[in-house]
């Protein structure tokens, strides 16, 4: 594993993380052969790789790297079960806490 | 027709005088409901029936109903006031008003004097409010209200502010009656309401602070066994009796009922229980007693018994609910008194909690960093019930001096020492039997065997596993004097694992508290 950082962010990051490798936490919403649509805080269009197994309506959490158009290339993801299972709330306030206080979790670009 | 008082008014002379702005029409009044309530033997009169129909809509508030005086050679009523529109300020007023509630006459002795007294509890379709009787009308009206029946109250009569503490009502107001108050049973009981409820769900039972009253309906879902305490002050015996009762916000909860109605209960399991005048307590994070002056109604003929009973047919019977007691008290630092409060294991130590001369209790998350190893359990009485250590008199002899019996092998139950540590420190804790079952996972019997039969990989595998596990532990501390040395001892009462849910909202929140300032992206 890479010892760089992947910042927690939801969809409406993405574009101060462009070119950026992140991590998202979303509901899986379409799938689409290599494509998939997943859910987080906004629709985010993800390319799935080799390994990557999403269910519909599972939460998963993908960490990957952001494209010009805002997607994301998959570099590795994790099941997490059904969506039900899991308090966004709480990833929500994860989310919020890391970019408010950025110092602790990643280098912000100026 | 709505009538608007206005109570203060301020001529912007600033404007000047304008135009007439839109046009303006006359506000409808609520339309009459479909099937009409005849009045017949309305002691007010058929006659302030003209073409209108003062009927009170389900939602708004019932309109003082104007009468021509004595039809019936009654006493006249006047204007009936509904119970929400009690103020100081009204002048004359008279409501109809069903009592839902008379207390027991109560009397005083102190210096002041000596009296006696009685309460009741009206209501009507806007409202409820309570009055009071002292001395005098203690002899004049005592009798002549009886529960369940409707009567015209009628003033003088003084409305004062309410002491809430006396009462269950949600009303800023309360009655006394006076020497001249009137008080007359109403032959007709139309449009008065049996019970109101004001209901509070599970889910917000969390918000609830603790000693305020609600009401409640729910599914039971648990029945205990009715048990006899005596009271402390009293020294009388009190029935008491366990119930658990589910909602579908997804919570369960304890509610405790008294008396008679403990010593009676006999409703099914799933029925539905709307419950009026319920104390919300902390104690094991919310829980609900029903107040002598509250009531209960089993399977009540109300909408939101019928909703209750087709969720709980539906989903509600398979689903798991969440308990509160892992809710910690809405107040984090509320204090050492509070038995909810979540402490860090810094502010015990600097509380100095279980140093005076009270049991102090508190909550604390904490991981487990080490288990001492020696005397992790006591041989017990196999005797359901009875924990009393038992002395080997003989090999393979255990006695129990409790019961007077002996048995072939020992029941050992954990008593155990753990170093607990958060973020702030670490300090030791006991643990008794259920919660050392949750530490090792496995019964002491257990552990016991396999240190006899020397089997060390085993224990040792069983105390690495029993490591890093993370607890809410609900403790008990207090002083402790042991060969001339007193010391504080922390007990653990009972240990939850984390509801990683709960636990999160409740640091996502600390951390809101740092920025309070600034706005968030979430309320």
């Amino acid at each position: 594993m890479s010892a760089e950082a992947t910042p927690r962010i939801n969809a409406p990051y993405l574009s101060q993380f462009s070119h950026r490798t992140v991590r998202l936490l979303g509901k899986v919403r379409q799938l689409r052969g290599e494509l998939a649509t997943v859910d987080a805080g906004g629709d985010v269009v993800v390319h799935l790789n080799r390994d990557a197994h999403l269910q519909l309506n599972h939460a998963v959490e993908i960490i990957g790297k952001v494209q010009n158009d805002l997607s994301v290339r998959v570099m590795a993801c994790s099941d997490l079960g059904p969506e039900g299972d899991i308090d966004f709330a709480a990833v929500d306030a994860v989310v919020d806490a890391t970019h408010r206080y950025h110092e602790i979790f990643y280098e912000k670009e100026q | 027709k709505n009538i608007l008082i206005i109570l203060d008014l301020e001529v912007l002379e600033e404007y000047g005088e304008l135009e007439k702005l839109g046009q303006p029409v006359a506000l409808e009044g609520p339309k009459p409901e479909a099937d009409v309530k005849p009045q017949p033997g309305n002691i007010s009169g058929d006659n302030m029936y003209g073409n209108k129909q003062h009927q009170q809509p389900a939602q708004q508030r019932s309109l003082p109903s104007r009468t021509n005086g004595a039809a019936n050679g009654g006493s006249s009523h006047g204007n009936i006031h509904p119970i929400e529109a009690l103020s100081p300020y009204a002048h004359r007023w008279t409501i109809k008003a069903r009592c839902t509630h008379k207390g027991d006459i109560k009397t005083w002795h102190n210096k002041n004097g000596e009296g006696k007294l009685f309460s009741a509890n009206f209501l009507d379709d806007s409202g409820e409010i309570r009055a009071t009787g002292f001395n005098d009308a203690v002899d004049q009206w005592y009798e002549v209200l009886q529960e369940g029946s409707v009567y015209y109250v009628s003033s003088p009569c003084k409305v004062q502010l309410a002491k809430k503490q006396f009462s269950n009502l949600n009303n800023d107001y309360e009655l006394t009656f006076e020497r001249d108050t009137q008080i007359e049973k109403a032959e007709d009981m139309d449009g008065v309401p049996q019970v109101r409820y004001n209901f509070t769900s599970l889910a917000d039972l969390q918000t609830v602070e603790k000693d305020n009253t609600i009401d409640m309906i729910g599914v039971l879902q648990d029945v205990g066994e009715v048990g006899e305490i005596v009271g402390k002050t009293s020294s009388k015996p009190y029935s008491k009796r366990e119930l658990t009762l589910v909602d579908n916000t997804g919570y369960n909860v304890r509610l405790t009922v008294w008396g008679k109605i403990a010593q009676d209960f006999d409703a099914r399991p799933e029925s539905v229980i709307a419950f009026k005048g319920l104390k919300v307590s902390d104690f094991g994070g919310r829980s609900l007693s029903l107040l002598s002056s509250g009531s209960m109604n089993v399977d009540p003929d109300i909408d939101e018994a019928y909703k209750l009973k087709g969720w709980y047919d539906g989903s509600g019977r398979n689903e798991q609910f969440q308990s509160h007691a892992n809710t910690m008290s809405a107040v984090m630092a509320s204090g050492a008194g509070d038995r909810n409060a979540y402490k860090t294991i810094a502010q015990v130590r600097d509380e100095n909690l279980g140093m005076g001369d009270d049991t102090d209790w508190f909550s604390i998350k904490a991981t487990i960093i080490y288990v001492k190893q020696d005397n992790i359990a006591y041989p017990a009485c196999l005797t359901e019930g009875c924990n009393k250590k038992t002395v080997e008199v003989d090999p393979g002899q255990w006695r129990c001096e409790k019961c007077d019996k002996t048995w072939d092998r020992p029941d050992y139950r954990y008593i155990m020492s753990v170093n607990v540590s958060d973020h702030t420190g670490q300090i030791w804790l006991s643990c008794f039997n259920d919660v050392g079952l949750q530490i090792m996972g496995l019964p002491a019997n257990d552990m016991m065997a396999m240190r006899d039969e020397g089997d060390d990989r085993k224990v040792t595998e069983a105390f690495a596993d029993a490591n890093c596990k993370t607890f809410v532990f609900k403790c008990k501390a207090k002083m402790d004097t042991f060969q001339d040395q007193q010391r504080v001892r922390y007990q653990v009462q009972y240990a939850n694992p984390l509801n990683f849910s709960l636990e999160a909202k409740k640091l996502a929140d600390l951390i809101q508290k740092y920025s309070i300032r600034d706005n968030s992206l979430f309320v």
